[in-house]
């Protein structure tokens, strides 16, 4: 991990939290670049929040270390945290104030932040028409795109956005996705968000990190990859197995969804067609197999419980 | 941190229960004038006066209350809400986001005192035409208004009447300036609104009870409650001029005491959901 901590935006060393006897988050690393957008994926309780709590400095990990743009945190909280953008959990404002006002709050308390950007975040998050009236009037989905609009507002070089898309309409949805989007191309502004919703990650981001019970048990890209495996759609399936299992130097096979999949190179695609074929089966397709991230995130779920559990 | 300040005193005078004193102020004054002029004098003598002199001493601990209320609201709520969280995310330090807490709400409580005080004049006026012993505080000062035979008028004339009445008023709000410290601490340890006043209202309890235990006489000085129980007597001239000052310095230490241990909880500890 040593080494380019000036060249990431942040980087997490073995962090370890524990709350009482629960570790929330167990002998983390990862590195966030400049540009990237990074989903976290897990079950309830995984330890995504603890995570982002430790980079933007609202908690201090038990062991380990956790630099945010070169600075330890929580040491250096205030420097990094100017330039940080950060909604954790569910927004929270006040609700007798206009969204306005919550804003120009917030900006004060940044040296850089001139007034006039609350009025431009607002725009950006298309909550115009709307920003003098009250916050406890909002809906929910209103309230993640002022939550969003108030992590805009510093300029950010590091936005840590805990589910963004909850409680969002499809439309805006797709706005938050072409903001954060453009953050990170325009800007090179490194996204970090965890999320629920499997299509928005795969839609957005580039790389996921899956935790489980506090422990990191993947770093994947999101964009779809080359296993390794031929995906053969044939009718009868389990019998398809069998048979290619029976095959002098038979290859490595298994079944995925009704699929059978074949480990690429160690057999000869059109010959294992004509053995199914012959063999009395209706070979409809064969392409690459190339997971969606949904199917790697349950694959790597189900591979970690089946090797014990857990993330220890 | 004029920014933090100001923040926090526009949060503060946002909200009805900031603003809900002032009028139950001018509630109680009022009763307590209207109470006067229908009993007329001697109203010390009269029996019905024991209902006029409890809304004096029920003033003295209402300001108090307003100003454990309004700091641990301030703090307790923004945790009780989420907002510290939102706010903690922005490059404020919890040492600013606390001092300028506690600089709004210690405006707060002198504009409360203000009020208070320029509201007794004017009922001390009202009702007998005098503007020079506004010893009408609203509180203990109005007892010696209903009372005149117990604090004669004599010893606060002249001009060391008016030094006693300064020094009264600014005790009071040195008293509600350590309370308002003590709430804050309270709050930063527990995050919780109502959790932080039972909490300090039972301290505020404990000590009085523990002042007033003869054997542990030797700790009053130390004594948040009686230290401003002093107040009272220092305007009727009971208390001499150098245990003021005794007692402010030990109400000084005790705000600093109460702010540097409500930072370090603050500080120190996770914010969490």
């Amino acid at each position: 991990m040593s080494g380019s901590v000036a060249a990431e935006v942040a980087v997490i060393d073995s962090a370890t939290k524990q709350y009482g006897r629960l570790t929330a988050l167990r002998d983390f690393s990862a590195a966030l670049r400049p540009g990237e957008i990074v989903g976290v994926l897990g079950p309830n309780g995984a330890g995504k929040s603890t995570l982002m709590r430790l980079l933007c400095g609202l908690a201090t990990a038990t062991s380990g270390s956790v630099m945010v743009l070169g600075r330890p945190m929580p040491r250096c909280r205030c420097a990094v945290l100017a330039e940080v953008g950060a909604m954790i959990e569910a927004p929270a404002f006040y609700e007798h104030l206009s969204a306005r006002e919550n804003l120009r709050i917030l900006a004060g308390y940044y040296r850089h932040v001139p007034a006039e950007r609350a009025q431009r975040v607002l725009d950006l998050v298309e909550l115009s028409g709307r920003e003098d009236d009250r916050v406890g009037t909002y809906s929910v989905g209103m309230k993640r795109r002022l939550g969003l609009a108030a992590a805009l507002l510093p300029f950010p070089r590091f936005l840590i956005l805990d589910e963004p898309a909850s409680g969002l309409d499809p439309e805006a949805l797709v706005m938050v996705e072409g903001i954060l989007r453009r953050e990170a191309r325009e800007r090179g502004v490194c996204v970090l968000l965890s999320s629920h919703l499997l299509a928005e990650v795969a839609r957005i981001c580039d790389r996921a990190l899956i935790l489980r019970q506090g422990a990191l048990i993947a770093d994947v890209p999101v964009a779809p990859a080359d296993s390794g495996w031929i995906e053969i759609a044939v009718d009868r399936p389990a019998a398809a197995l069998e048979l290619v299992r029976g095959l002098r130097n038979a290859p490595d096979a298994k079944l995925d969804g009704g699929l059978l999949l074949v480990q690429a190179g160690s057999a000869d695609p059109s010959e294992l067609v004509t053995e199914l074929v012959t063999a009395g089966h209706r070979v409809s397709r064969v392409s690459p197999h190339t997971p969606t991230i949904e199917e790697r995130y349950f694959e790597v779920l189900a591979e970690r419980a089946s090797a014990g559990g857990g993330g220890s | 941190m004029i920014h933090a300040v100001r923040t926090e005193l526009r949060k503060l005078y946002s909200r009805w229960a900031t603003l809900s004193p002032y009028p139950l102020i001018a509630l109680t004054l009022g009763l307590v004038a209207w109470n006067v002029s229908k009993l007329g004098g001697p109203i010390g003598l009269a029996p019905e006066a024991g209902i006029v002199t409890f809304f004096p001493l029920l003033m003295w601990w209402l300001l108090g209350a307003f100003a454990v209320v309004a700091a641990a609201g301030s703090l307790g709520g923004e945790f009780e809400l989420g907002t510290a969280r939102t706010t903690l995310v922005t490059p404020v330090s919890r040492g600013r986001f606390l001092l300028a807490k506690f600089i709004a709400c210690v405006v707060h409580v002198l504009c409360l005192v203000v009020f208070t005080a320029g509201l007794s004049q004017l009922v001390r006026w009202a009702l007998f035409d005098d503007l020079r012993f506004g010893l009408l505080a609203g509180t203990e000062g109005a007892y010696d208004l209903l009372r005149p035979e117990q604090h004669p008028v004599e010893v606060l004339s002249g001009a060391g009447a008016w030094v006693r009445l300064a020094l009264c008023y600014g005790y009071t709000a040195c008293f509600l300036v350590a309370l308002t410290a003590l709430s804050l601490l309270v709050a930063a340890m527990m995050r919780h609104t109502v959790g932080a006043i039972s909490v300090t209202a039972a301290i505020a309890v404990l000590e009085w009870v523990v002042s007033s235990v003869e054997p542990l006489a030797h700790v009053r000085p130390f004594m948040l409650v009686d230290q401003a129980r002093g107040w009272l007597w220092v305007a009727s001239g009971i208390v001499p001029v150098e245990r003021v000052l005794a007692g402010l310095a030990s109400m000084t230490g005790y705000t600093v005491a109460c702010l540097v241990c409500a930072w370090v909880s603050l500080a120190r500890r996770d914010v969490h959901a």
